[in-house]
């Protein structure tokens, strides 16, 4: 399967969850309007606990990143327009985490940039949206 | 919330042996709960207990809310039970098994028996006595689950199993308790197992409660953590932290397991002056092992 758990980790289950399906979306494993499997899929497939994938589930539907249509089962959410502000927000923080790292490692900005840049390159090769 | 079990100043001794000492806990319906503890902890007892096997000294338990005190045995239509050793009539063969606990059960599920023994892929005109154990305790749980319980007592259920059995074993609790919403209650040393797939953990020692929590909860309010100081660690300092369950300095590395809020936490360390500090990931068998050790079990050294 294409999540990956590891339940040693200090990392919540269910963030795991979380994170793994938000990165599965954000690759292009999962398609807008794709139909996710269902809670006692996962937890059967995987011998997780039903209720943290619940739990999961329920937070990435807060997110916006699945929606549950009544009887018909959980989607991919098609991706809506982007809030720019929250997107900042959000991102601000993680970025500056890398700064921090890049700071210690002793890189210059040019180089950061380059950096930067062939992540990004790389994400798209790799079919990633 | 709803609970599936609770027990209030629950007693039992053996002779002068206190198995379970004023026990009270508290088990949500709907939960896979895992119950560890050192051997000798008295986890046996209280399954025991609740199965109506043994009796308390005082105290009582409600099970699906039913005091274990009634003795009408009605409440075993509903609880499916598989023991550490699995109690069955030796010269049966499994098939013989299945049909008592038909005519046993009310509730019993023949189709739902049949689908778990064709999973398991156990042999029906085997006699029981020629089983391995790894087989008695698959159908034992086929039995325990054929009969729909609301609430699953499983003592040490995947001690002695192979790790494709162990695997199947999970499964097939995990589907039960994703179908049906069923409570499963279940002792074991195997932490890797709880891991995986229970959302509540209490610890046992010496037949009182240490902790019961759950796993979340337990995980975030316990910390490993790694500090680099300028010089050498002020070993004082650390042994002095409040909370703290284990320490080693090495030089200027000082590597501390402790609990409390992160945030409390993170201010107190602030103010030993570490260069840097990083927290590491901490599995259920380390926190057990520090926490028993916390409460004084262990190895001598």
């Amino acid at each position: 399967m294409w999540l990956d758990i590891n339940p040693r980790l200090s990392t919540p289950i269910y963030q795991q969850v979380v994170d793994g399906i938000k990165e599965a979306v954000a690759r292009g494993i999962l398609s807008p309007g794709e139909r996710m499997p269902t809670v006692r899929e996962i937890a059967a497939e995987l011998s997780l606990n039903p209720n943290t994938i619940a739990k999961a589930y329920q937070k990435l539907e807060q997110e916006g990143v699945i929606e549950t249509m009544r009887s018909r089962g959980t989607f991919v959410a098609s991706r809506s327009s982007v809030d720019l502000n929250l997107a900042r927000k959000k991102l601000t923080g993680l970025v500056d985490k890398v700064l921090v790292e890049a700071y210690h490692l002793g890189l210059e900005r040019a180089e950061i940039e380059q950096l930067l840049a062939e992540s990004l390159d790389n994400w798209v090769k790799r079919g990633g949206k | 919330m709803d609970l599936a079990i609770e027990t209030r100043a629950l007693n039992k001794s053996f002779d002068n042996f206190k198995a379970i000492d004023e026990l009270d806990l508290t088990v949500p319906a709907g939960s896979i709960f895992g119950l560890i503890g050192p051997n000798g902890a008295g986890k046996t007892t209280l399954i025991q207990m609740l199965t109506g096997i043994i009796r308390p000294d005082s105290g009582d338990a409600f099970i699906l809310g039913c005091s274990i005190r009634t003795r009408d045995g009605s409440i075993r239509e509903r609880v499916g039970y598989v023991p550490d050793v699995p109690v069955m009539y030796p010269g049966f063969t499994v098939a013989e098994m299945y049909r008592l606990g038909s005519k046993l059960y009310p509730g019993w599920d023949g189709e739902h028996c049949r689908e778990l023994h064709q999973a398991f892929n156990l042999p029906a005109g085997q006699r029981i006595r020629h089983l391995s154990r790894g087989q008695k305790v698959q159908v034992s749980l086929v039995m325990a689950l054929a009969l729909r319980p609301r609430l699953l007592l499983l003592d040490e259920p995947t001690a002695g199993l192979d790790p494709v059995v162990r695997r199947a074993f999970l499964h097939t609790i995990i589907e039960e308790v994703a179908d049906r919403g069923t409570t499963v209650f279940y002792s074991t040393h195997n932490l890797n197992d709880l891991e995986q797939s229970a959302d509540h953990i209490a610890a046992l020692n010496q037949g009182r409660l240490v902790f019961n929590r759950s796993l979340e909860e337990l995980k975030g309010s316990i910390h490993r953590l790694q500090l680099v100081f300028k010089g050498e660690s002020p070993a004082e300092a650390i042994q002095a932290l409040p909370g703290l369950l284990n320490w080693q300095c090495k030089g200027r590395v000082a590597t501390i397991t402790i609990t409390g809020d992160q945030t409390a936490i993170y201010s107190v360390l602030a103010a030993l002056e570490p260069e840097q500090w990083e927290e590491m990931d901490l599995d259920l068998e380390s926190i057990f092992v520090d926490l028993m050790r916390a409460e004084g079990y262990g190895f001598a050294k």
